[in-house]
């Protein structure tokens, strides 16, 4: 059911990047990977349903009642979120989706960019369970990662990356992968979010190395809750997945790399 | 409690909001959030006679108060919607008025001949905006002989209900209701998506894969309007009004313009409650006004004050 959540904190963290903090109840039985569809209009209205679609955002946190959203201000309807104030209420609907499927083995974390947003929920979970992980974060460049601090309650293993090295080593984050792989005594499983071409470019590590990989998949949607098939992707066995319901994520070999470039 | 129930025909329903095909699935995600025996009917996603995979993505585009979709048709076809879908539906305790599409004229008519086989279906609605194959690509909506085609396939086949859905594509809408009635059509809806297309100004590139696509949703709201109001004058079969509902007033507005059902589309997006919500909001609309039932509402534009005015 949608709900009406409070606003307690949404403000810019650096680069385009925001971070907004809600009072939900219903977000309290998320799992690291979900997401919510929310309006960026006050639910007061008036309504003139432009923009007229929800905005599916990864869960970042959350902590008792309290439920964090990191978001990048990229088109209208983020930069109309960015201009709700604390106190104000929110059109929530959530959580929503299939999130990361935790296993025993130890874990490596990537997020790119806006990405990283569903990794630190995650981390969150792994640090909870006492797992052993490491987080992998990158960025273009050192600005857009001010959000990083974030991960540090959780792990104390976090390596930065940047396309233009001005904030931890420079390059891009797929480079790193394999080195830090290595690093693990038991083969870690990978959990990635990011732009397409980063998890394609994973997925082409991941079968050349055997890595165990799932994957969050970011999808223009509609209705957000399975039935409209508009954020359809293909699959490898020539089936369509919907990637609100079956996904956002899925191990990345269910996933028909070439067919996808939305 | 005003009387909201509404006869189109031989299909009664228990109060006039129903579902836009294509926005609604067959009803499994949103009998999550309402029973759907609420609603006057669910009018379930294009059946095909084959499964199809739609389009490739991006399917979607928002645009000003609107949305752009290439979906394709994308169904798992009519002999898994037989077994798998259709049964759950029936048994959520809504009408169930199946929308079908097809490549051809026989498509359509073999589409149509195995649901005749299934109980529990209330009426067809016959999706014409669909391109024909044989006849070079041109929709079937179009072109006022290939929809009685159409109509007349189906029409053998299915003794029910029938429901002919008219695309907003075309130059004069009454021709085509006119063309469809006398195929055999008992009811109308309207407005199916109106052609449109988004380009990405700094890629250069069209922002839907399939660089057309349908536009529906608020902005589409006065074309649809103003369709329903033609067509409601030129037949006098039953109407089946939507585009761009969001409110209880825009329900109300397809009412006054002639139409006796409505369906909400887009507006399910927005609000998961929405089709739901605006039965209640309906009724209370008529309360306030002493309208004792919804009938008072319908093709009632223009015609003389509203009560409410007429003891001031």
């Amino acid at each position: 059911m949608p709900e009406i959540g409070e606003i307690i904190e949404n403000k810019p963290i650096g680069g385009d990047y925001h971070r907004l903090v809600v009072r939900s109840k219903a977000l309290m039985d998320s799992s690291p990977g979900q997401f919510t569809h929310l309006l960026v209009q006050s639910p007061k209205g008036p309504n003139t349903w432009d923009p007229l679609l929800r905005r599916p955002l990864s869960i970042y946190d959350v902590d008792g009642e309290r439920a964090s959203f990191l978001y990048k201000t990229v088109g209208r309807g983020t930069k109309l979120l960015a201009n709700r104030l604390p106190g104000e209420t929110i059109d929530l609907l959530g959580p929503l989706g299939r999130g990361f499927k935790i296993t025993s083995a130890p874990a490596l974390l990537i997020g790119g960019g806006v990405g990283a947003a569903p990794m630190l929920f995650l981390a969150r979970k792994l640090h909870e369970q006492g797992r052993d992980f490491v987080v992998l974060l990158g960025a273009k460049t050192g600005e857009e990662l001010a959000f990083a601090g974030d991960f540090g309650k959780f792990s104390s293993h976090l390596y930065l990356v940047t396309d233009d090295g001005s904030l931890g080593s420079c390059g891009l984050v797929t480079d790193s992968v394999p080195e830090l792989v290595a690093q693990f005594k038991i083969p870690p499983k990978l959990y990635a979010c990011g732009p397409i071409p980063m998890l394609s470019c994973l997925a082409g590590l991941a079968a050349q190395h055997n890595f165990t990989l799932d994957v969050s998949l970011e999808a223009k949607m509609a209705c957000g809750v399975g039935a409209c098939l508009a954020c359809t992707c293909f699959l490898k066995d020539g089936s369509t997945a919907r990637v609100c319901a079956d996904g956002p994520v899925f191990p990345y070999e269910a996933i028909e790399w070439g067919r996808r470039d939305g | 409690m005003a009387d909201l129930k509404v006869k189109l025909g031989s299909l009664a329903l228990a109060n006039p909001i129903t579902v836009a095909s294509g926005t609604f699935g067959f009803g499994r995600e949103y009998a999550k959030f309402y029973p759907l025996s609420e609603l006057g009917a669910v009018i379930t996603t294009a059946v095909t006679l084959e499964k199809r995979m739609g389009n490739p993505p991006p399917r979607l585009v928002e645009t000003a108060s609107g949305i752009l979709n290439s979906i394709g048709l994308e169904n798992p076809g009519v002999d898994y919607f037989l077994q798998e879908e259709l049964p759950h539906l029936k048994d959520s305790g809504a009408k169930v008025i199946v929308n079908i599409a097809g490549r051809t004229v026989e498509e359509y008519a073999q589409v149509a001949a195995k649901l005749a086989t299934a109980p529990g279906i209330a009426a067809l609605e016959v999706n014409i905006s669909c391109p024909n194959v044989r006849e070079g690509g041109i929709a079937f909506g179009t072109d006022p002989q290939m929809a009685q085609k159409v109509t007349r396939a189906v029409r053998d086949q299915w003794d029910g209900p029938l429901i002919v859905k008219l695309s907003p594509n075309v130059a004069e809408i009454a021709l085509l209701a006119q063309a469809v009635v006398e195929a055999g059509a008992d009811i109308i809806s309207l407005i199916n998506t109106l052609t449109g297309m988004a380009i990405d100004p700094h890629t250069w590139q069209p922002k839907l894969a399939n660089v057309v696509g349908g536009l529906s949703g608020p902005a589409i709201k006065p074309v649809a309007l103003r369709m329903v109001w033609q067509v409601a004058q030129a037949v006098s079969v039953p109407i089946i009004g939507m585009g761009g509902i969001m409110t209880v007033e825009d329900v109300v507005e397809f009412l006054l313009a002639g139409a006796s059902c409505v369906a909400i589309g887009t507006g399910n997006f927005w609000q998961p409650t929405l089709a739901r919500d605006l039965v209640a909001a309906l009724d209370t609309y008529l309360d306030s006004r002493d309208l004792a039932n919804v009938q008072m509402l319908i093709g009632q534009v223009g015609k003389g004050g509203a009560p409410w005015h007429s003891c001031v």
